[in-house]
């Protein structure tokens, strides 16, 4: 597996049929495991590309790739798929649950209803209810989908990274990054249920310690919805990154520190904390 | 501890509390930083006649960092208006200079003067330093000679007879008319790829001499506008974030060393593109292209070196040197290169640090004695045996991917506070234990498994070849070196228990 020399890949079976899963354990592994979870329209591979490998050094990890048919899907059908890979793959071991974006919004349902399985909760660029801002997003993407899918390319990239990155780029590098997008088959139905997301109700049941993290510049889960989580959960920590939405691949060093940080000591910073920048 | 430099006892001894080798960025920082903290007692030794270190030596045509200059600068003395985003040498040579004077350091420094031995004086708990202007005696030392600062002179025989001119580039002879002469240059390093292009353009015929072809990635560098500068000045913070975008991305490309093939792969691409896009003939293209794992050595950026192998006057040369001849050098398979001069770019002492023979510490053993397997530190500053003794730039320090001025920030800190701890503990010195420093070196090699350094492609300076340690680099994230070993704790130190807060 490309994604680091010590991850077995494998499908299990889902409630909703067979969920992906790349994992670094090996017998002998007694390191405390990491489950991350992708958001829209990525995979382990293309959100966690840099992330997993620096996370592998310190700790056993897993990445869930979520399965999404083409008839649609809940927020529910997600959680049963990665609790499904939690009792396959870590069972009576409580692991550290790190979820980006759409990927934020399961992590959270699942830490709402299965604690024990948990460890610590980290919430990357997520949010809790889709607002009108979302909701215009995701209506000029559907009809440039239906309509003019080069535009939706250059529109996703547009909205996925910050503007201060791009800015930072020559055309052509900006060029490779509309053209390297690829519109994963799942992204309809996907995008589909983002319209939807309320996990409100489910959030104000979250007892595991969370670190909350905001990007700065995100056009997509705009940083407002990072604050509510930090509000919305009791035992929160709060962080921002300078970055668009893209953050795993904006910058994925600083996102590792924060995250093996916290999951390294998940109550080391009592709730309620805003962390400090962390300065060079 | 407000003992000067002037307190020379009958004897003509110096006494000072803090005696600091070296004045380039180490010893400078590490001055500022006490200077800062209101410690008026120490004295650096500097054997140039200037400040500068490494920036003071290395004067060759092109000579410039290939790290970012806002990111290259003390994070205390951020500068609004550096001229590019790569400096050449001249803007960080005056850098060091204006740092010097406005810290307040030129009282504090001994200019032209060569630290020649220091003995730990067990009795009195202090350092008896003797230099080429006399003795002093300095409760602290701290040795901030750098690990790139030796020139490292290649064994090929016949190299002494050459007749004409030849100097090694951290010495640069400025007098010698290169101006259409015949120039052979050893070595294909970090220097060797910023001096072709400029004596390229003065050469009639260059000759350069590959071992070892390093892996070259785009140089992304500009001139500021005025419009950044000033933008910069008015609003710190934007220069904060200049700083800080630099250093996360240079920490984003060391998971590129973890030997992850596809991050592997993917940034070696990167480099092999570079070389196709640049270099006309696909047989030079060939010679060009490095023959072990990305990352392994050194990884240099360049927008003009390969493009420097498409002018006729330029050759290179990969047959082994086999010997240097009065009049130029003999190739394995015979082929003769008459040359009127020599440029050695043949790196720097970095595995056996010279400063280490002049270092004796309890019992009248040598550094080098006891680093004969290898140098190694815990904390990469504190050595068991070696008392008050602080090396800043030492073993494990060198970063393969970010800001070496980083890293000796996070050591004066520590340094600092170690100093801080000695006055308010009243304890006379500070010794690590034998269990640390082992313990610390295991935590070092089990963090470096899974690195290319390691992987066995390549033979670099990064790895001791007495050992095979990595004694070097520093085999993780710049900013686990400032977690791990940026600030003090008393606990590994031979210190009475009842010391202990």
């Amino acid at each position: 597996m490309d994604l680091h020399p010590d991850a077995v890949s494998d499908v299990i079976a889902g409630p909703n049929g067979g969920v992906r899963y790349h994992d670094t354990g090996r017998p002998g592994d007694f390191r405390s495991t990491v489950l991350l979870i992708h958001g829209t329209g990525g995979t382990t591979k293309s959100h966690f590309g840099t992330l997993f490998p620096m996370l592998a050094a310190r700790h056993r990890v897993i990445g869930v790739d979520l399965a999404v048919p083409d008839g649609g899907v809940e927020v529910g059908d997600l959680v049963n798929d990665v609790v499904a890979v939690l009792e396959a793959r870590a069972a009576g071991e409580p692991v550290a649950l790190v979820g980006y974006s759409l990927g934020a919004v399961v992590a959270a349902a699942v830490a709402a209803d299965h604690a024990p399985l948990l460890s610590s909760l980290t919430l990357v660029a997520g949010w809790m209810r889709t607002d009108s801002q979302q909701r215009l997003r995701n209506t000029v993407w559907r009809k440039l989908f239906e309509r003019d899918q080069e535009a939706l390319r250059e529109y996703m990239t547009f909205t996925s990274y910050g503007s201060p990155f791009l800015a930072s780029r020559t055309d052509a590098e900006v060029r490779a990054l509309v053209d390297a997008r690829e519109l994963a088959a799942s992204l309809p139905a996907t995008m589909d249920l983002n319209r939807r997301i309320d996990i409100s109700a489910e959030v104000g049941r979250i007892v595991t310690p969370t670190l909350v993290v905001g990007a700065v510049d995100d056009q997509m889960a705009p940083i407002r919805h990072s604050r509510l989580l930090f509000g919305a959960i009791d035992d929160a920590r709060f962080a921002e990154v300078a970055t668009g939405h893209a953050v795993t691949v904006e910058n994925p060093a600083y996102l590792f520190k924060l995250v093996d940080d916290f999951v390294s000591a998940p109550s080391a910073v009592p709730p309620g904390t805003v962390l400090e920048p962390i300065t060079v | 501890m407000t003992r000067t430099k002037h307190d020379d006892d009958a004897d003509g001894v110096t006494e000072v509390d803090v005696l600091i080798v070296g004045a380039g960025f180490g010893g400078i920082g590490m001055g500022a930083t006490l200077a800062r903290r209101g410690r008026r007692s120490f004295v650096i030794l500097e054997r140039a006649a200037e400040v500068g270190g490494t920036w003071w030596y290395n004067t060759y045509p092109g000579a410039a960092c290939d790290v970012p200059s806002h990111l290259y600068s003390f994070s205390f003395r951020l500068k609004p208006d550096w001229s590019r985003i790569f400096a050449t040498q001249p803007e960080i040579l005056e850098y060091l200079r204006e740092t010097a004077r406005e810290e307040g350091l030129l009282d504090h420094i001994s200019f032209e003067t060569e630290m020649r031995q220091a003995h730990w004086n067990a009795a009195e708990s202090v350092w008896d330093v003797d230099t080429s202007a006399g003795r002093y005696r300095a409760r602290t030392l701290v040795s901030a000679v750098g690990h790139l600062s030796e020139p490292r002179l290649p064994s090929i025989e016949g190299v002494e007879t050459f007749e004409d001119t030849k100097f090694h580039s951290a010495r640069w002879n400025h007098d010698a008319d290169l101006e259409g002469k015949q120039i052979g240059i050893i070595g294909s390093g970090a220097t060797a790829i910023q001096v072709v292009p400029e004596l390229a353009k003065v050469a009639s015929r260059l000759v350069v001499f590959q071992r070892s072809a390093p892996y070259i990635t785009p140089r992304p560098d500009r001139a500021y506008t005025d419009a950044e500068k000033r933008m910069f000045a008015r609003l710190p913070e934007t220069m904060r974030e200049e700083r800080e975008g630099f250093f996360w991305a240079n920490e984003g490309r060391y998971a590129q060393r973890r030997g992850t093939p596809s991050l592997v792969k993917a940034a070696a691409d990167v480099a092999l593109a570079h070389l196709r896009r640049q270099v006309d003939d696909p047989e030079i293209a060939r010679k060009l292209t490095p023959d072990y794992t990305f990352g392994c050595k050194r990884v240099l950026k360049s927008d003009d070196y390969y493009p420097t192998f498409n002018r006729p006057n330029v050759l290179l040369e990969t047959d082994p040197i086999a010997r240097v001849t009065p009049r130029g050098i003999e190739t394995a398979s015979g082929t003769e290169h008459d040359l009127d001069a020599l440029v050695l770019c043949t790196g720097f002492e970095a595995t056996d640090l010279p400063i280490a023979h002049q270092i004796f510490g309890v019992g009248g053993v040598s550094l080098s004695e006891r680093w004969s397997g290898g140098m190694q530190a815990y904390a990469t500053m504190a050595v068991p045996e070696f008392p008050n003794l602080w090396i800043i730039n030492g073993p494990n320090t060198g970063l393969g991917h970010n800001s070496a001025v980083y890293v000796a920030e996070s050591q004066m800190a520590y340094i600092a506070e170690a100093l801080d701890y000695l006055d308010e503990s009243g304890l006379d010195e500070l010794e690590v234990t034998e269990a640390a420093e082992e313990t610390f070196m295991q935590m070092l090699e089990d963090t470096a498994r899974g690195t290319v350094w390691l992987d066995g492609s390549c033979r670099s300076w990064y790895v001791d070849q007495r050992n095979g340690r990595l004694t070097t680099l520093w085999p993780d994230f710049a900013h686990s070196f400032r977690a791990v070993n940026g600030s003090f704790d008393p606990r590994p130190y031979q210190v009475d228990q009842l010391a202990l807060p």
